[in-house]
């Protein structure tokens, strides 16, 4: 049973759809296996969570109800909150005169060397704190022709320093092995590896984890493979082992279906960068990005990411 | 006889009784201006209560009718403002006779379903310290967590919210939902508090 249908099966557990012999071995498994318990309980708070939610909006929404009343000159049309905030007019008003600037000195012919070149705002150079990059950045060529002294080198590989520091600030930190659920199962050899192997990431012994995972991989017919190569991609990256960290989460990340599908191909990202594989890192970058649902687009991670690298 | 609401009551109904997006702007005519409030005070005044009940009936009816219409009870038998009033004069009445409990909040509601949870009385959990807790929780959730989450709080199928959140098919939706659990772990998993309240969970 995969992850995900083990959290079909908890939630039909806890909306009582389970019939009562399910329910009774569901009971029994949850004494048995702490990582399972652990997830009935997961499911058990986000149910709490959703409940809060809803508190939250009856609250907020009398109060909001309750003080339109008490100002009745107040519109109550919809309208986006964005427009009925000053900071906000400000910056769109600010936003919209630099671009109007900005397209007068771009029809304006190349000005004289005494007058200092107006250009774009230049990509941040400090790895640490990267600007927020909400939008992709354009390819249009800011400029190039007019002569510019800039101070931000322009070579378009980063240094290997600004490279480590990104691969440091963007690897995941702390990833959760793949099929925990397993940690206790032993009903077949390749299983009871497997949990020996887990067991032994868990504990961050990474040499014989990696050791235990490759011999797994030698069984044919592993139903396991997924989570090996997503668990020695890992392991291989923590050793700073890159191109075999490469191979085995480029095999995890083919698997649409997969679990950890979305992780395993963030992390081939990183990895690309880390072998300094530049080109390929944006290439998985861009796959990233044109997924809408990507955990790696939701804070617009691979964005970032890209924007850094095109900007050095 | 003077609009009370922007919509008929029959429009009103329908748009209580379709999905959340249509019951949301419901509300809002409901609730925008005095009028719903006038004709609540009006009415119970009329029966006997003091001003400052009345106020109160409203207050804590208003709470009970939008918690009624998200959870799908109100079924269009009677007019809205009828029933909002009829809530509030209730709420009143059993005020009046001593017998009146705060109602059971959404998370009570949700605890009280949760058997197992209550087959373990040392579980026993402070009201105001859960809620907090679960704020803070919800507050590390991320934006597309939150809309699962909401959506799902309010009861729409995985294929709906699937087609809500622009996502090409069901799986994909329950593969994000899963996502999400699995942050709400890790995130847990950091703080020795929050496992500690992961922990009073477990069975």
């Amino acid at each position: 049973m995969s992850d995900l249908e083990q959290d079909l099966q908890i939630e039909a557990f806890l909306n009582g759809d389970l019939s009562e012999e399910e329910q009774v071995l569901l009971i029994k498994q949850m004494a048995q296996n702490s990582v399972l318990a652990e997830r009935i309980a997961i499911h058990r708070i986000q149910r709490l969570m959703k409940a809060q939610m809803l508190d939250d909006y009856i609250e907020e929404k009398l109060a909001e109800w309750q003080q339109q009343n008490e100002n009745p000159q107040t519109s109550n049309k919809f309208t986006p909150k964005g427009w009925k905030n000053k900071p906000f007019l400000f910056a769109t008003g600010a936003l919209l005169f630099f671009f109007i600037l900005f397209a007068i000195l771009k029809t304006i012919p190349p000005a004289p060397p005494t007058v200092p070149p107006s250009s774009p705002q230049p990509p941040p150079t400090d790895v640490e704190s990267p600007s927020p990059a909400n939008t992709p950045p354009s390819n249009e060529k800011p400029i190039a022709e007019q002569p510019k002294k800039s101070t931000i080198p322009q070579s378009d590989a980063p240094s290997n320093i600004q490279r480590l520091a990104l691969v440091d600030q963007f690897a995941i930190k702390n990833a959760q092995p793949g099929g925990t659920y397993l940690l206790e199962q032993r009903n077949t050899e390749a299983q009871s590896l497997f949990s020996d192997a887990l067991k032994a990431q868990i504990n961050q012994d990474n040499q014989s984890a990696i050791g235990l995972y490759e011999q797994l991989k030698k069984i044919k017919d592993n139903t396991l493979i997924f989570h090996i190569n997503y668990n020695l991609g890992q392991l291989y990256f923590a050793e700073k082992k890159y191109q075999k960290a490469i191979e085995c989460f480029s095999m995890v990340s083919e698997n649409k279906n997969y679990d950890y599908q979305n992780e395993a191909q963030w992390m081939l990202a990183i990895s690309y960068l880390a072998n300094n594989q530049i080109d390929v890192c944006k290439n998985t970058l861009q796959e990233i990005i044109s997924n809408s649902w990507h955990l790696y687009n939701e804070e617009q991670q691979a964005s970032k990411l890209l924007f850094l690298l095109n900007g050095k | 006889m003077p609009q009370s609401f922007e919509k008929s009551d029959e429009e009103l109904i329908e748009m209580l009784c379709a999905g959340w997006s249509e019951q949301e702007k419901a509300l809002s005519i409901l609730f925008k201006g005095d009028y719903l409030k006038k004709a609540t005070i009006g009415v119970m005044s009329a029966s006997g209560a003091s001003n400052q009940d009345a106020e109160e009936a409203f207050a804590e009816g208003s709470r009970i009718f939008v918690e009624n219409i998200i959870k799908k009870q109100y079924r269009g038998e009677s007019k809205p403002t009828t029933y909002f009033i009829s809530i509030c004069i209730n709420v009143w009445f059993e005020k009046k006779r001593g017998a009146y409990r705060r109602r059971l909040s959404f998370v009570e509601d949700a605890m009280a379903l949760d058997h197992i949870h209550f087959e373990k009385p040392e579980h026993e959990f402070d009201l105001s310290v859960l809620k907090a807790t679960l704020q803070e929780l919800l507050r590390f959730v991320k934006k597309k967590c939150r809309e699962i989450l909401w959506l799902s709080a309010l009861d729409y199928p995985m294929r709906d919210i699937a087609e809500q959140m622009g996502l090409k098919e069901e799986r994909a939706a329950i593969h994000l939902a899963y996502r999400c659990r699995e942050q709400l772990r890790n995130k847990i998993g950091e703080s020795p508090k929050l496992n500690d309240f992961l922990k009073s969970f477990l069975p």
